[in-house]
Formats: C-alpha cells, structure tokens, sequence
C-alpha cells in the first residue's frame, strides 16, 4: 500500500505532539516550557537557596534590599523524540497492517519536525537502523524476532529523556510492567499499538467453529484452534488484560498508550490519539 | 460374490465427484499473527508429524470414499452368499381336479406336500410343472424348499385333465438330469420312461358323488326342464341330500339314496322366469367341486324343424322331434332351420338345413361313397351314436339284391347312412339313404336317436350356443358371425373386469377356460348385449372317480435329482454393509471439516 503522504502532511498540520508536563533532563532547547529553566527570557525570582546557581544571584537586588535573591528565567525545552518502529515480522502481517505502521511512524515523524524537535526515527528489525526519512521505512524488510526488547536496551534506546514513541503491536511475549523500567527515564512515553484486524477481533473475519492455523509471524510455529465463541471471547479477554497492563505502564511512567488497528480511517486514529492526548488540537 | 444392480456401480461414479469436491473445497484456513501466545490455550490437541496432518486432512475425503463405496455395494445387492449343498429335484405334478379329493382328512395334493417336506433336503431347490391343460411352472425353476411348499400348500389343481406328455416336455427342458419325479393320485405305468425317475402315487380311493351331467332346456313359453345326472362313484350305497335353491332361498330338498356305481337321472320343470337355481350335493364325499352347479336360464338355440308329408310315417317324425328339448315343429319350410323332406327336386330354402330320406335307388343324382363311415362329406359322425343293431336296411342293387332286407351292421360297410351332396348349390342338403318303406328304423330306438342327432347337428351349426352347461375343458363353440367395429368381452363369475378380449371378430370356438360362470359381451356404437351365457362347471367321470386312486407313498426314500451347491443370501453381509454405510456416513458428516 502506498502512503498517502497528502493526508498525513494535512493531518500533521492539524495536530500539535502534546509536550511532557515535567521536563527531566536535557531542558536546553529551543521552546519555552511552562517551568523556570535556563532561557535567556527573565521568568521569577526566589530566595537563595543552597544549590542554587550562583551564577543566578541577583545582585543588584541584593544591593537594593539586602537580600539574597536568584533570578529564575523561563525554561527553554530543546525537545527529542525518539521514534521507535518495530520492525519484526508481526508488524507487517498483512500489507494493511504494514502500510498503518508506516503512516504512524510518518505521521509523528511530522508532529515531531512541526515542533522542531530533536526527531530520531528508529527501525528496530534484526538491528537498528536510524531512518533520516519515514520513507525509508519501506525499504526495510520486516525481519522475524522474538521482542524488539532487547534491541532497544542494547542501542540505549530506552536511556535518558525525551519522548519516546513505540510503535509496535506489543504481542510479543514479555511483562509489559517491564516498560515502566525501560521508559521510566523517558519525559514521556507514548506506546501506540497496532494491531491487524484478525488481531483485533478474530470473530469478524473467519465464520464461528471454524479451524485456522495461526502461524506465529516470528517463527515456524503453528498453532491449530478452533474459532469457538468462546476461544475468540477467551482471547479477547487475554489481549483486552495486554492494553489494560500496556495503558498502566504507559501512565505511571506519564506516559499514554493507545491501540489502533489496520483498517481503521487516519481521522478515527487520530480521534484516538486526541483523546489520549498524544497529540492537540 | 455377486452384483446384482447395475445402480450400484452408477453410484461409484460419485467417487470422482467427491474427490473433486474434496480438492476444491475451502482449504483450512491459515493466518499469520503476531501474539500466538494469547490463542495458546485454544490448542487442538492432536498429534504431532507430517504423516498425522496427512491423514487428518485428508480423513473427510476417506470417510466420504469409504461411505459412497459401501452405499455402491449396498445398492449393487453385493452379498457373499452362503454355500451349502443341496439336491436339485425336478417333478411334475397331476393338476386335475381329483388331486383336490380328500379322504376326510388330507387331499392328494397335501400328501405330495408331506411328501417334500419329509423327503427332500432342508436346502434342496425344487422345480414343479402342473401338468394340466397345459404345462406351467407353478414352482421354480430351482426355488428354495421352503418356499416351494408355501406355494404347493395353496395350489389347487383344477384341470379338466392331466396332460402329462406335455408337461414332461416342458420339465425334461428345465432338468439338468432328466429325473423326473411323477406324483399323481392314479398312478399307472405307462408314464415310465426314461425321463420319469419315478411315478408316485399320493392319492387314496375315497367314496364320491357327482352332478355328472346337468342343463336346464326351455320346455315352453312357461317352463323350463331341467336334467340332472347323478352317479355315484362308491364301493355301497350312500345317501345325498341335494338342495335346489334360487339365489339364498331354498326351494326344494331331498335326500337322494344312491347304490354303489349307481347313476340317477332327474328332471323336473321350473317357470321360465326363475332365476339361475343352485343344485347342491351337500353330502361330505372326497371331491366338493363337482357337487355343485348352477343353472341359467337357458340361451341355447332353438331348431324350428319342417316335416314333409312322409304319410304314415309322419307320426314317427313329429314324435322324434318333439321328444328333442328347444326345438319347434314348423307348419312351412320357410323359416325353418331344418327340413326332413321326400324329394330332393325342390332347390328353394338355401339356408335351410335339407335331409332327403331318399335312397339311393330312387335317387338320380346321389353319390355313393364307398367306406366305412355312416356319414360321408359330414364333418359330424351324426349316426356315430346312432344303435342301429335289428334296423332293416335296403341293401343297393349294386352290391346285394335290392330285395334283401339285413341288419344295417353288416351294411353300412359299403354304404353310408348318410351322405352329403357333391353339389356346392346344394351345399346344405343332405341325403339319408334310406328307403322307409322298406326299414323298419322309424320303429326301433335307432329312430329318435337318428333324429335328435340331426336336430343337435344342425343346432351346433347355428350361432350361439348349443348348451348352456359344459364340462370344464370342453371347447365352447359360438359360430358367431363377425361384425365390424364390435368389440367382445368375455367376462368370468361376474367381473366386470375381461376375462378376454377379441377385436372385430368374435371368436368361433373358446378354448381351455377354467371353470366358472361367463358371458360374452358384445360392445359396438349401439351399446353393449350379452350374446352368449354359459357355465363350466361339470367334471369328467374320470375326475370324480377317486375309486382307482392310490398311493405308492410306502418304503419312498429320499427324492434325489442333481447334486450341487445352494448358494442363498447371507443376511450379515447385507446387515453390515448397512451398518458400515450407516457408520461412514455419520463420521463422514461428524468430520467433514477436519484438516481444514
């Protein structure tokens, strides 16, 4: 499927990448956060407090009213999105499927450049791969592996501030607590997750008590169940317990989870997206 | 092993039909997810490797192969039959009447039933022909005992007469050994040959009383006459209540007394109008079917006779022919059927039957034919009955002196009584080669009797019926005239449905009909007429006579015939066939999506 790279550039243009409320590193930047920082723009004063930056003392206060004063200037953020795609095979399952992860990715590659942000766009296939373009993303071959987990903690990709946004579709076997220890230094982190539409919810596609083989994306495995009404509702229950433990680990780290499907409209994912407040009007 | 139906095999053609459904259908479903551990609980448990998942993908395709093969052989009639050895026996049976006389206890035809079942095998197979009228396989051929037995136990054999040289034909054909078993209940010698392996004799000399002979004649306008003739066929005396009845009303009962071997006529006269009457035997004799007959009103022909003026031998003419039932004495020629005249000059009355007692001395245009017949160019021996010991007789002058007078014994070696004119104009015409002044036949019992057989002669020759009673496989003749888009129907005991059938033209002479009651019914664009009724309902003295019966049933061994192998069905076959069919058929629709 081709990127209807007209419609993302629109959309983008609509959307604001909604900014961390507290900045833990890297404050050097370019826009002004809501916070005192280290801009050049004048933002309060305050008693001198040990630690303080002597740099900052206002002297000619203190040479007014004999007190020791700091001088508090605006914060300036210099943002950094990270972006991270994961490129194993379950991401690209169907082409549908495959086309929607590279539309994210090229639609937050855009919210991230609007705001001038440090922009990072990281493949996460059989290695990493840092894409100057989204476009690129479809030069890459989806490779299969097992959790993409262990390619982020290997390349730092999880280290220090920013924000950080996922894409993948979280079906790899792994504890999602685990993402309050990986991201937990991250100012944010936004897990989108994608899912294809059989994923989503088996019981549209296929009629009731039918066989399938579900081939495992990542491996030779096979696994031969029967479409019950009560497997699917067994299923979704399962998957439904993997946003819920997703959307907590992305909260206690700040962080906003949201899980879109394949075949659902840009308009419906961005809906999605606003009122998750990943992104602002 | 056998296929029976050629059904069976059409349905295997379903075979490539399901395998081409089978390799076409939807294929199992196969999709490619992410996440495979959240469906892990969802497993189908089955066992592991390529040749399983074969099998399992393909077990439909066996379970519906294997249904619609044993459906194929279920349909085909596929059995394995069961082998057992066996006799194949091969018999004729007597199927006339007297085989159905009974001694009180068992009729012939129930001893030749005990007879096969205690002395053939339980799996021997058996061929019967009846020999009646005409040959039949009443069982067989090679039928299993038990249903031969079924069927003999409710034969009746009602023929008038055993023609056994027929049925031999016919059973010699259907023997592969040419032993053949005779069972009849008179047995005799001269039915051994080399085909009959052996005459058995089932029957037992029993007491029997028979209506022999009865008809009912119109007497006048008013009255008919009936004629019974009762014989008794007993070694003593026996006494017989008859009933005469009209319909469920009784008119008349009596208790006849009978000696050994004695015969009893009877006549007595009833209104015309009665309707047909029952005469009963009800005495408890050895055969039922010849105790009753039943008496229509008459339909036989009328014979309206002209007498010339044969002077004083006209009293003896009117006489003899009055004495003849259904015939009238007509005062002129015209209209008469029959003529009794002097002279042969006249030529008028074409279709009138013509005698001319005339004899030949007198006569110039008559033929004498040498022979030794008493009719000549007749085809009915009228005079064949005819008692002509102490009638005088003119003897020609060509052979004796005219004057001479002898018996007519010794004469009508030369010359015949009766003769027929070699003169196609004169085709009805007659000559009786007598000189009456000279005989003394008028006088003598020879002289009625001469004269109701030219009487009955002359009626037999008219359309219709001569009687309205007959014995049971006596022809039946009508000498109908046939007529143009007439269809006629004979119709048995009242049945509406036809007996037979004839198109166009109506037949001359009925043949071989069984006993009963029938009318022949005449159907054309003016509606429909019965134009003949009659009866068979009399048997032969040699069937009611069971006196010569007998049974040679003593020291009989085993029947034997053909040895061989009976091959009859085996029921498990069908059975599990059945349950196979049943059983594929169910795992086939319980599987039919397995593999996929």
């Amino acid at each position: 499927m081709i990127l209807n790279q007209n419609q993302i550039d629109s959309i983008a243009g609509k959307y604001t990448l909604a900014l961390p409320q507290i900045v833990q590193s890297n404050n050097l930047g370019e826009r002004l956060g809501r916070n005192a920082g280290s801009s050049v723009e004048f933002h309060d004063r305050k008693d001198f407090q040990d630690g303080d930056d002597l740099r900052h003392i206002d002297w000619r206060g203190y040479a007014r009213n004999d007190r020791l004063t700091v001088k508090l200037y605006r914060q300036e953020i210099a943002p950094k999105v990270e972006i991270i795609v994961d490129g194993s095979a379950s991401m690209a399952t169907t082409d549908e499927k495959r086309t929607r992860r590279d539309e994210i990715a090229s639609l937050f590659y855009q919210f991230s450049k609007r705001i001038h942000a440090n922009t990072k766009l990281n493949f996460v296939s059989d290695r990493l791969y840092q894409l100057a373009n989204p476009h690129d993303l479809t030069s890459y071959d989806n490779i299969m592996y097992e959790s993409p987990i262990p390619l982020i903690r290997r390349n730092s990709l999880n280290s220090g501030g920013g924000i950080k946004i996922i894409i993948s579709d979280f079906l790899f076997e792994f504890d999602p607590t685990e993402i309050r220890t990986l991201f937990g230094a991250a100012d944010r982190t936004v897990l989108i997750q994608l899912l294809s539409d059989f994923e989503n919810d088996p019981s549209e596609n296929l009629s009731k008590n039918s066989l399938v083989r579900l081939e495992n994306s990542e491996s030779n495995d096979y696994l031969d169940v029967k479409l019950t009404p009560d497997n699917v509702k067994h299923y979704l229950k399962r998957l439904n317990a993997l946003k819920r433990d997703l959307n907590d680990a992305a909260r206690f780290i700040r962080g906003a989870f949201v899980s879109i499907t394949e075949n659902e409209t840009l308009e419906e994912v961005m809906s999605k997206l606003l009122k998750s407040e990943i992104v602002t009007l | 092993m056998t296929f029976l139906n050629p059904i069976g095999l059409l349905a295997l053609l379903s075979i490539p039909v399901i395998i081409f459904f089978h390799y076409f259908r939807q294929q199992r479903k196969n999709k490619k997810i992410g996440g495979i551990h959240l469906w892990d609980f969802a497993r189908v448990e089955s066992p592991t490797g390529a040749n399983y998942d074969k099998l399992v993908k393909n077990l439909p395709l066996i379970l519906q192969i294997l249904a619609a093969i044993f459906l194929s052989l279920l349909l085909a009639g596929f059995h394995i039959p069961l082998s057992k050895e066996c006799q194949t026996v091969t018999m004729i049976v007597d199927d006339s009447v007297s085989m159905q006389a009974s001694d009180g206890n068992k009729t012939s035809m129930d001893r030749l039933v005990d007879v096969l079942d205690n002395k053939t095998g339980r799996n021997d197979l058996l061929t019967v022909v009846s020999a009646g009228t005409s040959p039949k396989v009443i069982v067989g051929p090679n039928e299993s005992k038990a249903n031969s037995l079924k069927i003999l136990k409710i034969h009746k054999p009602k023929s008038p007469v055993a023609n056994f040289s027929e049925a031999l034909n016919l059973a010699e054909k259907l023997s592969e050994s040419n032993n053949i078993y005779y069972f009849t209940d008179n047995p005799d010698t001269d039915k051994d040959n080399h085909s009959v392996k052996s005459v058995i004799g089932v029957g037992k000399s029993v007491n029997n009383i028979s209506i022999s002979y009865a008809e009912r004649y119109k007497n006048s306008e008013k009255d008919d006459e009936i004629f019974l003739t009762i014989r008794s066929y007993s070694k003593s005396a026996e006494k017989a209540p008859l009933t005469i009845a009209v319909g469920k009303q009784i008119i008349s009962t009596d208790n006849i007394s009978l000696e050994a071997s004695q015969t009893l006529n009877l006549k007595f006269k009833i209104p015309s109008d009665t309707p047909p009457i029952d005469v009963n035997l009800s005495n408890n004799d050895a055969l039922s079917l010849d105790n009753h007959i039943k008496l229509m009103s008459p339909a036989m022909r009328n014979v309206s006779v002209y007498i010339d003026d044969f002077g004083s031998h006209s009293p003896n003419f009117i006489k003899a022919v009055k004495s003849v039932n259904n015939t009238s004495i007509s005062g002129s020629p015209e209209g008469a059927q029959l003529l009794f005249l002097k002279s042969s000059n006249s030529s008028s009355h074409p279709n009138a039957v013509k005698y001319y007692f005339q004899d030949r001395n007198t006569s110039s245009s008559g033929i004498t034919i040498p022979g030794n017949l008493l009719t000549k160019g007749i085809d009915t021996p009228i005079a064949e009955k005819v008692p002509l010991e102490g009638v005088l007789w003119n003897i020609p002058n060509q052979i004796l002196d005219s004057r001479s007078a002898l018996a007519a014994d010794l004469s009508y070696t030369s010359i015949p009584l009766i003769y027929k004119a070699n003169n196609t104009r004169r085709n009805h015409d007659r000559r009786v080669n007598i000189n009456l002044d000279k005989s003394n036949i008028t006088r003598t019992p020879a002289w009625p009797t001469l004269i109701q057989a030219i009487i009955e002669d002359c009626r037999s020759n008219l359309p219709g019926l001569s009687r309205s009673n007959y014995y049971v496989g006596e022809d039946i003749v009508l000498n109908l005239t046939s007529q143009d888009n007439s269809q006629y129907f004979l119709q048995k005991d009242g049945s509406s449905q036809p007996f037979a059938q004839y198109e166009n033209t109506p037949p001359q002479v009925i043949k071989n009909l069984p006993a009963g009651t029938y009318d022949l019914v005449q159907k054309n664009s003016k509606g429909s007429a019965v134009i003949a009724a009659f009866q068979l309902n009399l048997f032969s003295d040699a069937e009611s006579n069971i006196l010569d019966a007998k049974s040679t049933l003593e020291n009989l061994i085993q029947l034997e015939s053909t040895s061989g192998n009976l091959l009859s069905d085996n029921p498990w076959v069908f059975y599990s066939l059945l349950l196979l069919t049943i059983v594929s058929i169910m795992l086939a629709w319980r599987y039919h999506d397995v593999g996929l």
